[in-house]
């Protein structure tokens, strides 16, 4: 069976090979970007199974919430599920932890949230139930 | 109203007073005076006022425009002189007769004037009123602009620490996480089989790695509090259910030190005007205490109920380790913690009271406390 690729945007480095060292044991294939530049165009590139999304980057405390909007409005991406990392609200204020129990389809198109800091075994759980959807 | 053309016959002392009323009564013209003396007062004051000066009677009796003579000579010869010589179209009135309307018309003249007079006083005023209140207008308006000013300046301050706050966050927040994940993943073994000591080491790691996310947490969420960035909007809310909820969260730690937590609710629910989501953080902070220094197989009671004055009243009991009297004042002071809890539990960061008492500050909460040294501590939320 070919391995299931994930793709992590981060702009953390360590939280990326901290990652990648968890996937690629488990048996996933990783690929990752450290910018939120041109991320439509390498997502249909790497066409990965489950996206990984950070919320802020340096030149945009929100860019993740535009990230996942944006595609989710790609016909050809919007099937692909989002794990949405980090605890700060779209205002980008801290107002407390994510609970799956805040996806909103319209206000914040993502399919689950992950805590930072990751627990190696969550993180497994939820790439997991997020491919067998 | 017509002018009326008049003659006043007589210019002594009485011609001189009717000339004198007469000259401020409107609709009136004084076409003649007539004395026989040049000189008499009355005459002086009709020239002054450019009337017609004349010494005989027949000098103006034939003048069909008279309307009016007034006599006041009082001499009875000259009023039958004037009534024999006047033109039927012209009215005569007696001395008798010109003192009683002189008097009259004295009088009425005298209102008017104090009309007149009270009237000008009176624009005058509301000239000066007006422009009182156009200068206290324009001083409003300044104020009013300075206002704004200062308010927008303070929303601009309040955006910038907004700002500065989740900096902040990213900055303490991303590099720790790093860390943790790395500590998560050696326990986890993907770095190899570890060495039993080798694997504490890393446990205490991991401990302090999470008290110190948890502190950074706590230190933005007392920053906030502090600045007031929240949005807080009152509802009414089950004070039973925010108390279950609350509960629920700490079933797990409850547990885990065999600890009982009763519940003593009123069937109906209790609801109280506030905000739901603040309330459960600052109860969650009291109930974690309670369970923190509880000591294992104990109790925590909560009890809730409306006091005498209305207000609603969830008290949360424990029988751990209490708080030294000299202390119950500083509680609520950041990074305070007393000596007793150092030592009972190592880990904490003397944070969690000081968000509850800033929560309370925002809620017009009033938290009691009531604790006794090794027999436990009573917080009464009043809301």
């Amino acid at each position: 069976m070919a391995k299931k690729k994930i793709y992590i945007i981060d702009d953390d480095h360590d939280v990326i090979d901290a990652m990648t060292i968890v996937l690629e044991k488990n048996n996933y294939e990783v690929a990752a970007q450290y910018d939120d530049e041109n991320v439509v165009e390498n997502v249909k590139a790497q066409m990965p199974d489950v996206i990984i999304l950070d919320v802020m980057f340096p030149e945009d405390s929100s860019a993740g919430f535009n990230i996942a909007r944006q595609l989710k409005s790609h016909d050809d991406l919007q099937r692909i599920p989002i794990l949405m990392l980090s605890a700060i609200n779209e205002r980008g204020i801290y107002v407390g932890r994510f609970s799956n129990k805040d996806l909103d389809e319209s206000f914040l198109p993502v399919n689950l949230f992950l805590e930072k800091p990751l627990k190696p075994a969550a993180l497994l759980e939820k790439v997991a139930s997020l491919i067998g959807k | 109203m017509e002018t009326a053309n008049i003659a006043i016959v007589g210019a002594g002392k009485g011609g001189y007073e009717c000339l004198k009323v007469l000259l401020t009564t409107p609709n009136v013209l004084i076409k003649y005076v007539c004395d026989i003396d040049p000189n008499a007062k009355g005459v002086m004051l009709a020239k002054q006022h450019k009337i017609s000066y004349v010494a005989r009677l027949s000098e103006f009796i034939h003048d069909p425009e008279v309307d009016l003579i007034f006599e006041s000579t009082g001499r009875p010869e000259v009023f039958e002189e004037l009534s024999r010589a006047k033109l039927p179209t012209t009215s005569l009135v007696g001395s008798g007769g010109t003192r009683v309307i002189f008097s009259l018309l004295d009088s009425y003249n005298e209102v008017n004037r104090s009309l007149r007079s009270y009237k000008m006083n009176l624009e005058r005023r509301i000239i000066e009123r007006t422009e009182e209140l156009e200068k206290l207008n324009t001083e409003l308006s300044k104020e009013k602009a300075a206002t704004e000013r200062l308010y927008e300046q303070q929303r601009e301050i309040n955006e910038e620490k907004s700002r500065y706050l989740i900096h902040t966050t990213h900055q303490l927040k991303a590099p720790f996480a790093a860390i943790h994940n790395y500590v998560d993943i050696i326990l986890d073994g993907y770095a190899g089989p570890l060495a039993q000591e080798t694997r504490d080491l890393v446990l205490k790691i991991k401990t302090r790695c999470e008290l110190l996310s948890e502190t950074i947490l706590d230190m933005l969420e007392l920053a906030r509090l502090k600045a007031q960035d929240l949005e807080l909007v009152r509802e009414d809310v089950d004070l039973c259910a925010v108390v279950n909820d609350v509960v629920e969260r700490f079933a797990v730690s409850a547990a885990a030190k065999r600890l009982l937590v009763r519940v003593d609710a009123p069937k109906e629910p209790l609801i109280a005007r506030t905000v739901g989501k603040r309330l459960f953080e600052l109860l969650a902070v009291l109930l974690e205490n309670a369970v923190k220094y509880s000591p294992p197989d104990g109790s925590i009671e909560i009890a809730m109920k409306v006091a005498s004055d209305g207000k609603r009243v969830i008290s949360i009991m424990d029988h751990g380790i209490g708080i030294p009297e000299a202390n119950l004042g500083k509680i609520f002071r950041e990074f305070f913690r007393s000596n007793n809890a150092v030592r009972f539990e190592p880990n904490g960061n003397g944070l969690g009271l000081a968000i509850a008492g800033e929560i309370a500050n925002l809620l017009d909460i009033t938290i009691e406390v009531e604790s006794e040294l090794e027999k436990g501590t009573t917080f009464h939320v009043r809301i």
